[in-house]
């Protein structure tokens, strides 16, 4: 569904991605595991073009994406993303930050989208805070919004960057279910973080990523238990400890 | 449960006497200035209320009646600057908010009839960005008194020659008055917007906004909540400013109070009047301005809610 293929890109002098091939195939859950400053954010932000790669081709479908003749709203409406700072519209409820993309983007209803927002915000356990505005949510509720809004669009795919990294303990859980339920429904997601349990449980697939480049990727088990690069096995061998 | 209540509605009753006493002695202490005031200037003789009803040599209204319509001459000439500067200061200020557009807009890998487009589109928003730059330095680094003349010089050589004296004066000093405040809105509107945090952006475009849209319905409303107490205090300035159309030569409250001085010695009365009609339109706008504020508030952004506010919605929701 999504194929990166030899991915560049420059950030002045500083060379962050060099030549990232990824294929995450319809229902996939693949996890991007690295060092901070590998590049992982980086590679989620071109793969919806948030970022404009430098060099490489992103397909969506078969589609190539990064041309200049596709404009990046269509890419952005079909592959969601969900921020590690949440990102909730500040001057929104709850409910108006899921339905303000289908209200003014897809041009949907008021009572259409509403109903929607609803429904989303039941699904990941909000529907006691629809009038609520961000500044009045928990960060693990706030991440739970966001996830609804990114739902809203209808994605294909699902990004994740770092979810769960800007999140007291206490809520991490409560967010990791929410993915974690979305993933068993069939949800195509990539993952960044460094929640190793969710990698372990949920992945279908783990990546390794140092200084720009995947340097492996294989089952969660295949990788945890017998990392073959040996960035790789350091990295795993530190978070085991 | 029930002593909780009374110590309640006590308290309550507390503040309500604190509020009051607040009042009354705010109340006492402007009348207790304006006693000492009228004691210092009118030199023991008594305030001449006659005065404002009379009709001074030269002119064809009471007092009373010249002040009001420069009163509103000023409060109007005040407004047609600021919403024209409004719509100024907004544009600049926007395109000042944006980082630095590059030179040469990127085109590659672009069709080519695209490609020009792009070209022609980064070119101009390249140009204005720096005449925008230029301008706001040019309004924020020179005297408005300087800029009144320069625009009266160039109204009085270029304007059509059926146009009198005070229209060209008119049009030179709403001119001249727009384009200072359209600077100084610029870096307000330019500041608002570039508080509203980076993310919010990235959020709007990642759920499919465009650029207009994103600005539209994300970012402009949060801005709007932070630019409004720099755009009441520029107003309030402007319409203080407006004063200085007097060098031009068109009779608003200062040149008034100015020229009834050189007629009549009732320094105090005129001043007095002056002072207060300046204050009877600042005064309501900034309290206005608050109410507004806290209308339209929002958990989280800007201005906290009122103790008062507080209290009213915790009756009504409780």
């Amino acid at each position: 569904m999504i194929r990166v293929e030899g991915l560049h890109k420059w950030f002045g002098e500083n060379h962050v991605l060099r030549g990232v091939d990824l294929e995450v195939k319809k229902g996939e859950v693949v996890v991007v595991l690295g060092p901070s400053g590998s590049g992982k954010s980086t590679l989620l932000r071109c793969i919806n073009l948030l970022v404009e790669p430098d060099e490489g081709a992103i397909f969506l479908d078969g589609v190539r994406v990064n041309d200049r003749r596709i404009r990046p709203e269509w890419v952005r409406q079909q592959v969601g993303m969900v921020f590690q700072s949440f990102n909730l519209f500040a001057h929104l409820t709850a409910l108006k930050n899921v339905t303000v993309g289908l209200n003014k983007v897809k041009k949907m209803g008021a009572a259409e989208a509403d109903r929607r927002g609803r429904e989303l915000l039941a699904r990941v356990g909000l529907s006691d805070k629809l009038g609520a505005y961000p500044a009045q949510l928990s960060g693990g509720q706030q991440q739970r919004v966001s996830i609804a809004r990114a739902l809203a669009m209808e994605p294909k795919a699902v990004l994740f960057d770092e979810p769960t990294s800007a999140l007291d303990p206490e809520y991490i859980r409560e967010v990791l279910d929410v993915m974690s339920a979305l993933a068993s429904e069939g949800m195509t997601m990539v993952v960044v973080t460094h929640e190793m349990g969710f990698a372990r449980n949920v992945a279908t697939r783990v990546a390794f990523m140092s200084e720009g480049e995947i340097l492996e990727s294989g089952t969660p088990s295949e990788f945890f238990s017998s990392p073959k690069h040996e960035r790789a096995r350091a990295f795993v061998d530190k978070i085991l400890q | 449960m029930e002593s909780h209540e009374a110590f309640h509605r006590e308290r309550l009753r507390h503040e309500r006497r604190v509020a009051l006493a607040d009042t009354a002695a705010a109340v006492g202490i402007v009348a207790v200035g304006v006693v000492a005031a009228s004691l210092v200037f009118l030199e023991g003789r008594s305030l001449d209320l006659a005065y404002f009803t009379s009709t001074p040599r030269n002119f064809r209204s009471p007092v009373w009646q010249l002040f009001l319509s420069a009163a509103v001459f000023a409060l109007a000439a005040t407004v047609a600057a600021f919403l024209m500067g409004l719509l100024i200061g907004f544009a600049t200020g926007w395109e000042r908010s944006l980082t630095r557009p590059p030179l040469l807009a990127r085109t590659h890998g672009l069709p080519p009839g695209r490609r020009t487009l792009h070209l022609v589109a980064g070119g101009a928003l390249y140009l204005l960005r720096r005449v925008a730059d230029f301008y706001v330095e040019l309004v924020r680094g020179t005297p408005l008194l300087v800029q009144m003349f320069f625009v009266w010089e160039a109204v009085l050589i270029a304007a059509p020659a059926d146009w009198d004296l005070r229209t060209r004066s008119l049009v030179a000093g709403v001119v001249a008055m727009t384009l200072n405040t359209g600077g100084y809105q610029s870096e307000i509107f330019r500041a608002g917007i570039s508080a509203v945090p980076e993310g919010q952006v990235e959020a709007a475009r990642a759920v499919g906004f465009r650029r207009l849209g994103a600005m539209r319905h994300i970012v402009l409303p949060q801005a709007v909540r932070l630019v409004l107490p720099p755009l009441t205090n520029e107003f309030v300035t402007l319409f203080k400013s407006s004063s200085l159309l007097f060098f031009i030569g068109l009779v608003e409250l200062t040149s008034l109070a100015k020229s009834l001085t050189n007629l009549d010695p009732k320094v105090f009365e005129i001043f007095l009047l002056t002072t207060a009609l300046y204050l009877l339109v600042t005064v309501p706008v900034s309290r206005a301005v608050i109410a507004l504020e806290r209308r339209y508030r929002i958990p989280g952004l800007g201005v906290a809610a009122s103790p008062r506010g507080r209290r009213r919605r915790a009756r009504r929701t409780g």
